[in-house]
């Protein structure tokens, strides 16, 4: 996990069910970042117009002011922090309803929580290129994980690297040990999102909706073949592993073990 | 309740309105009715007048006053009297013959003198506050110059108009009483099936038993075909709360296995894990579980929706050819993996109105299942062509094929099938395949020689 300095990222989460919130607390202390926990959209809009926070996390079903109208509360307050939605249903129809009321992402329950991370990190890295002379502008950049930048960043880096891998984007040349790996389209596709979100672990959904832009449930091993014809080129004949599984849940890349 | 209450209502509306109907008509018809009457009563009586007074001009005309008198005297003595009056008077209107009915001596005759008419053609009125009927009088001048006029009475024609406006009066009031009975009737031989037709939704909506249906009455009216309808939407709301009710079923009993494998998986280790590492084996293997849980649980939702007809589909003019590269492109290193062939051929242009999403994943699990049970070396082949006005995709395989047994149920959602049960998913797999096709309005179906191959064929309408 990236490190950051004094913690200064705040996240809002609204959500009625305490277990959940409980361990996004948790998982998001775990990762870095301060979050504050309300049950209710009163509270929400509330604590959003009292305290500068960096994202929030809105559930849907939400008692008394439900989340999609507490979403269009905050944007008539002008409060443009990056909103993650959390709903139950996962209908095409619900979605597009979030982001008209203003929310910037969405994700289904049941999630998993590395998933939500890699999605609240970059809403957090979005907010901040968007706004670059916001109070939130330092604090977010905190949040991008070490070694990975951003693909519009200010100063746009070409160069991705973890480690001893590097990846020219402009080139398309990826070298480990400065020893070149020639990787066809799909595989350098996965390994460029893999190095953008670095110590991140990316489940296999995401990876299907990333790499091959398909809303599609893997119930195939597609994702996995992919994988480790990656990690046959990335990793075989080197003593560190970069890419790495985590049962159950996905794919990471990251420098130590 | 309610819907009682405004039937009732609705009822005395009808029957009002049919009552009102039923009056106006009859009060219509009697109007036109006394106004015929009574213009050729009157008719007949000036005819009548006239003649009298024709008569009585030819007897002054051969015989003068003395004839005119005695032909009265005689009348009156063979009692064949007529009741009218007849005076004379000389150009100065001096009275020279006057002789009328006893029972009219109550008019004032000394009106008469105004009575003056040129010719014999117009009758004059003479009225009197103490009889309830006029005199009508002809007026004109003999061939002297003397003045004759002759008057009758309206009484009869009166007392006549009188009496058909009594009998009409207690007519109407029985024709009132009459059509309201028979409205009330009407409307409540009319309201009935409607009656029927509530007290069986209402017995649906308090019992939610919706196994209850109405008989038609055979008459093949509107009610009928309301009634019809209406059996015939329950039919409809039945199936389709049947079909929700066992897809509830079929997930609530595809979701028990791993459901057992997830808590088993959790109590065991809270019993025997001693070791970090156990208990870490142990919340990887529950992690997996509902991962397992999850897709199946989006598969089912999927399938009931497209099932249900509850699916928005996006359709869209859609390249075959386009389709057929993503899904190669797809599980082109899978299939390179397994060292299967995985091609594609098209020899036309095609195109068809989908959803590419859903039948990209419908074309996508057929192929999964077809590298997965083909071994080295085999092939994979997707197709597609125009067949009488349907778009076809067959997708060929070089596997083991499925067992004559196995083949007519592989579309069920809870078949597992022999070789499938350590492969989870694939019974779900080929009821997406369907549920998807068939929201679209197509169809699939399956051949297969065990040991040489599958065939699978979706058609779709083009």
């Amino acid at each position: 996990m990236p490190s950051f300095s004094g913690g200064s990222v705040r996240i809002l989460i609204v959500e009625d069910d305490y277990k959940i919130a409980a361990f996004i607390v948790r998982g998001l202390k775990e990762a870095g970042y301060a979050s504050d926990h309300v049950e209710s959209g009163e509270e929400g809009l509330q604590m959003a117009q009292t305290n500068s926070y960096d994202a929030a996390i809105v559930d849907i079903m939400l008692p008394g002011v439900d989340g999609l109208t507490l979403i269009e509360q905050m944007r008539r307050a002008k409060l443009n922090l990056p909103v993650l939605i959390l709903s139950a249903k996962r209908s095409v129809d619900d979605r597009i309803k979030g982001f008209q009321k203003g929310g910037d992402d969405y994700i289904t329950k049941p999630f998993s929580f590395a998933e939500l991370l890699v999605r609240i990190q970059s809403l957090i890295r979005r907010a901040s290129l968007t706004r670059p002379h916001s109070a939130t502008d330092s604090a977010a950049s905190t949040a991008l994980p070490a070694g990975a930048s951003s693909k519009a960043d200010a100063q746009p880096s070409i160069e991705l690297s973890v480690g001893d891998l590097k990846m020219n984007l402009l080139t398309r040349v990826v070298t480990r040990a400065e020893k070149k790996i020639s990787l066809q389209p799909r595989e350098f596709s996965l390994l460029e999102y893999l190095m953008r979100n670095a110590d991140y672990v990316l489940s296999k959904t995401m990876i299907m909706e990333h790499v091959w832009d398909y809303d599609f449930d893997p119930q195939t091993n597609v994702v996995d073949v992919l994988v480790s014809r990656l990690r046959t080129k990335v990793d075989k004949g080197y003593d560190k592993n970069l890419i790495h599984t985590i049962r159950g849940v996905g794919y990471v890349l990251r420098e130590d073990e | 309740m309610r819907e009682q209450r405004i039937l009732k209502r609705l009822n005395v509306t009808l029957t009002l309105q049919l009552s009102v109907i039923f009056i106006i008509t009859a009060i219509l018809l009697f109007t036109v009715t006394y106004i015929l009457l009574s213009t050729s009563l009157k008719r007949k009586d000036h005819d009548d007048l006239r003649m009298k007074y024709l008569e009585i001009w030819a007897q002054y005309q051969t015989g003068g006053l003395s004839l005119i008198q005695r032909e009265i005297v005689t009348d009156e003595l063979l009692g064949s009297r007529e009741l009218f009056f007849v005076r004379i008077t000389d150009p100065r209107l001096a009275q020279l013959f006057f002789v009328y009915p006893q029972r009219w001596n109550r008019y004032d005759y000394q009106q008469l003198d105004l009575l003056h008419s040129q010719t014999e053609d117009t009758v004059l009125k003479l009225q009197s506050e103490h009889y309830s009927y006029k005199l009508e009088v002809i007026a004109a001048k003999l061939y002297d110059g003397n003045l004759l006029q002759v008057g009758i009475s309206t009484e009869n024609r009166e007392l006549f108009l009188k009496r058909y406006r009594s009998i009409f009066a207690s007519l109407l009031f029985l024709l009132i009483l009459f059509s309201f009975i028979a409205g009330l009737y009407s409307a409540f031989r009319s309201l009935r099936p409607i009656h029927n037709l509530t007290a069986t939704v209402r017995a649906i909506i308090d019992t939610g038993r919706m196994d209850s249906r109405l008989t038609p009455r055979g008459t093949g009216d509107e009610l009928d075909v309301l009634i019809l309808l209406f059996n015939e939407m329950l039919d409809k709301i039945d199936s389709l709360i049947g079909r929700m009710r066992e897809a509830l079923d079929n997930v609530a009993h595809d979701l028990r296995t791993p459901l057992t494998r997830f808590r088993g998986t959790a109590e065991i280790a809270l019993q025997t894990a001693r070791t970090e590492k156990d208990y870490r084996e142990s919340l990887i293997g529950c992690l997996e579980e509902s991962e397992k849980i999850l897709t199946i649980l989006k598969t089912l939702t999927d399938i009931s929706e497209a099932e249900t007809g509850a699916m928005h589909l996006d359709k869209e003019t859609v390249d075959i050819s386009r389709l057929f590269a993503e899904v190669l492109d797809l599980y082109a290193y899978v299939a390179e993996e397994k060292r299967v062939a995985l091609r594609s051929s098209l020899h036309e242009n095609l195109t068809a109105e989908i959803d590419p999403n859903r039948i990209r994943q419908a074309i996508g699990n057929i192929v999964d299942n077809a590298i997965k049970y083909t071994p080295d070396g085999g092939s994979v082949q997707l197709k597609a062509y125009r067949d009488d006005g349907e778009i076809v995709i067959r997708i060929l395989d070089t596997g083991i094929g499925i067992s004559t047994d196995d083949l007519p149920n592989i579309w069920d959602r809870l078949y597992r099938g022999t070789r499938g049960r350590t492969e989870p998913g694939l019974g779900l797999g080929l009821s997406l395949v369907k549920a998807y096709v068939e929201a679209h309005g197509g169809r699939v179906t399956v051949t297969s020689h065990p040991g040489e191959g599958s065939e699978f064929a979706i058609a779709l309408p083009a």
